[in-house]
C-alpha cells in the first residue's frame, strides 16, 4: 500500500518535471538564455534523471 | 489514498504554473523594470564576461574573501549585455575597486560605428580635491581660491585670463579677439595632410571666408570623397553640397565676425595636397594627420601628444619643444608628456619624416603666427590633466562613487533611444585613458544594469494595438 503511494507520487513528479523542463528548455532557446538566467537548468536535468531513476526502480518492485 | 495523489498532482501543477508566471513577468517586464545582475562567479550568461582579453584577465577568485572579478589593465575594455525586450533607459552599475586611474568613464554604443555615448562613472579630480566646493543643480564647481559664491555668478563671465578646467560640461561663450584686423595675406599651408580635417578660423566683421582645397585619393580603388561643412558656434552655416571628387573653394561673405569651424569630411585615403586662405589665423583642433614625406615644423598648445604611424621610413626622432623623442616603434600610439614647460605654452614640433599622426588636446597650427587658441585657457579635463596648474574646475553631471569597505560603487543612466536595432542587444564599454601606464589596474566584481520601460498595463496593450491596426 505505503509502496503504491510513493510509487504514484515518484511517477507525477517525473512526469511533471519532464514536460516543465522540456518547456523551459524550448523556452530558454527561444529567449537566448533567458530562462537559464534564472533557473540552473543543469539541477533541473538531474532532479529529472533522479526521479526517473527511482521511477524505474520502484516499477519493477511493484510489478514483482 | 487517491486524495494524497490528487492534492500532490495539484501542487505539483500549481507550483509550474507559478513557476512560468514568474518567468514570464520577467521575459515581459510587465512591472516596467528589468534587472540583470553578473558578479564572474560562472559562465556569463545574459552580461557577457569583460573583453577583449589582454586588457582584462580571465575570471578570478579571491579564496580569502570568495569574491570573483576580472582584472582590467589595459582600455578600452567591452560587455554585452542582452535584453528580453527593448526598453527606454537602462540604469547601469559596476561595483569595482580602483586604486589610482584618474578618470573612468562608461560608455553605450549608440550608432552602428564604433561611436560610445560616454559618461562619467569615477573622477578622481573631483573627489580627492581639497579646493573650494560649491555644487548647484548638476554642477560642480571647485575653486583654488574663493572667488565666486555661486556657480551662476561664475557662468555669467567665465573668467578667460584664468585657467579652467571642464569635465562633462561644455561652456557657452563667444570667441572674440580684441583688436583683430583682417590681412590682405595669403596663408599657404604646402604640408600634405592625410583624412578628415577641423579646421578653426577667425573672421572680422566684413571680413570674406577665402579657402582652396587641392586633394587627391591616394586609394584609386575605391572612390573617394570630400564634403565640405561650415559652423558657427556649432550651427552649420554652409554645406558645400557636393562629394565630387575635385579640387575646392570655398568664398563666403557676409558672415559676420567670429570664429567658424570648417569640417572637411573625408576618409583616410584622401590626402590634402594644398590649403591656401586669405585667413590669418588658421588652427586644428585635436589632432594633425601628416601626410606624404620630408621635413614638417607644426606648432601646439597640447602638453600631451599621442605619436602614431604605419609607416616604418616614418620612426624617427622628434624634436618637441627642444626635447627629443623617439618614435620607434610602428601601429602603437606613443605618448609625449611635457613636464617642463608651462600648462598650454606653445611648442614646436619639428618632424624630419612625415606620414605620422599627432593627437593631442589642444590646437595645431604650420606658422607661429596663424596659431591661435579658440578655447581661451579652457580646457577638457584629462587623465593626464595636472589639477593644480588650474584655477577652477567645473563638473557637469558627475556623482562620486559609492565607497565599501572593499569596493566602490558607481552607476550611470543611459536613454536608449538611438540605439540601433531593436536596442536589446546593447554594447558598452568602461574607458580608463592611461591605465596602461599604471601599475595598478581595475578590478570587477559586479556589473549590475537596471532596464526601464512603462508598465505593462491593458491601457498601454490596447493603444499599441490601435496603433499598429492604424
Amino acid at each position: 500500500m505505503k509502496k503504491e503511494v510513493i510509487y504514484q507520487l515518484i511517477s507525477i513528479t517525473c512526469q511533471i518535471l519532464f514536460i516543465d523542463y522540456f518547456i523551459l528548455l524550448t523556452l530558454d532557446s527561444i529567449s537566448k538564455g533567458f530562462v537559464s538566467y534564472y533557473l540552473n537548468m543543469q539541477i533541473f536535468l538531474w532532479l529529472l534523471l533522479i526521479f526517473s531513476v527511482l521511477f524505474i526502480f520502484l516499477k519493477k518492485k511493484t510489478s514483482k | 489514498m487517491n486524495k494524497i495523489i490528487q492534492v500532490y498532482r495539484i501542487t505539483l501543477i500549481s507550483l509550474s504554473i507559478v513557476l512560468f508566471i514568474v518567468i514570464l513577468w520577467q521575459y515581459f517586464a510587465i512591472s516596467g523594470t528589468w534587472e540583470v545582475r553578473y558578479n564572474f562567479s560562472s559562465e556569463p550568461n545574459l552580461i557577457t564576461e569583460l573583453n577583449p582579453l589582454g586588457r582584462v584577465t580571465e575570471r578570478q577568485e579571491n579564496l580569502k574573501t570568495g569574491d570573483t572579478f576580472q582584472i582590467m589593465s589595459g582600455e578600452p575594455v567591452y560587455f554585452n549585455v542582452s535584453a528580453p525586450r527593448s526598453f527606454d533607459n537602462a540604469k547601469v552599475s559596476l561595483t569595482y575597486t580602483n586604486p589610482s586611474q584618474k578618470i573612468i568613464e562608461l560608455g553605450l554604443r549608440k550608432s552602428a560605428d564604433w561611436i560610445f555615448d560616454l559618461k562619467p562613472l569615477e573622477n578622481k579630480f573631483i573627489d580627492d580635491s581639497n579646493w573650494y566646493r560649491l555644487t548647484q543643480d548638476n554642477l560642480i564647481f571647485l575653486q583654488k581660491q574663493k572667488d565666486y559664491s555661486s556657480v551662476d555668478d561664475f557662468l555669467a563671465n567665465l573668467p578667460k585670463d584664468k585657467k579652467i578646467a571642464f569635465y562633462n560640461y561644455v561652456p557657452r561663450y563667444n570667441y572674440s579677439m580684441d583688436n583683430y584686423l583682417a590681412s590682405d595675406q595669403t596663408l599657404e599651408i604646402k604640408q600634405s595632410l592625410r583624412g578628415r580635417q577641423e579646421f578653426y578660423t577667425y573672421l572680422a566683421k566684413d571680413e570674406n571666408m577665402d579657402f582652396s582645397f587641392s586633394w587627391d585619393d591616394s586609394n584609386k580603388d575605391t572612390a573617394d570623397t570630400l564634403m565640405i561643412k561650415v559652423y558657427k558656434s556649432d550651427t552649420q552655416i554652409y554645406d558645400d553640397g557636393s562629394n565630387q571628387p575635385e579640387n575646392k573653394n570655398i568664398f563666403l561673405t557676409d558672415l559676420g565676425g567670429g570664429l567658424y569651424k570648417i569640417i572637411l569630411e573625408a576618409s583616410d585615403d584622401v590626402v590634402f595636397s594644398q590649403i591656401k586662405t586669405r585667413q590669418q589665423y588658421l588652427v586644428l583642433k585635436n589632432k594633425i594627420y601628416l601626410a606624404g614625406s620630408g621635413s614638417a615644423d607644426v606648432y601646439t598648445n597640447s602638453d600631451t601628444l599621442l605619436f602614431y604611424t604605419n609607416n616604418f621610413n616614418a620612426l624617427q626622432n622628434i624634436q618637441i619643444a627642444g626635447q627629443e623623442f623617439n618614435l620607434n616603434k610602428i601601429e602603437e600610439f606613443l605618448k609625449w608628456k611635457d613636464t617642463n614647460s608651462e600648462l598650454g605654452d606653445f611648442k614646436k614640433i619639428a618632424v624630419n619624416n612625415a606620414d605620422l599622426l599627432m593627437q593631442g588636446y589642444g590646437y595645431f597650427s604650420f606658422t607661429p603666427n596663424s596659431f591661435f587658441d579658440p578655447d581661451y585657457n579652457f580646457d577638457t579635463i584629462n587623465s593626464d590633466t595636472n589639477i593644480e596648474l588650474y584655477d577652477y574646475l567645473l563638473a557637469g553631471d558627475y556623482s562620486s562613487p559609492i565607497q565599501e569597505p572593499r569596493w566602490k560603487i558607481a552607476s550611470q543612466e543611459f536613454d536608449l533611444t538611438g540605439v540601433p536595432g531593436d536596442r536589446k542587444d546593447l554594447q558598452f564599454t568602461l574607458s580608463a585613458p592611461g591605465l596602461a601606464e599604471i601599475k595598478e589596474n581595475i578590478a570587477v566584481k559586479e556589473i549590475k544594469v537596471v532596464f526601464q520601460r512603462p508598465p505593462l498595463s491593458l491601457k498601454n496593450i490596447w493603444n499599441k494595438l490601435i496603433a499598429k491596426i492604424k
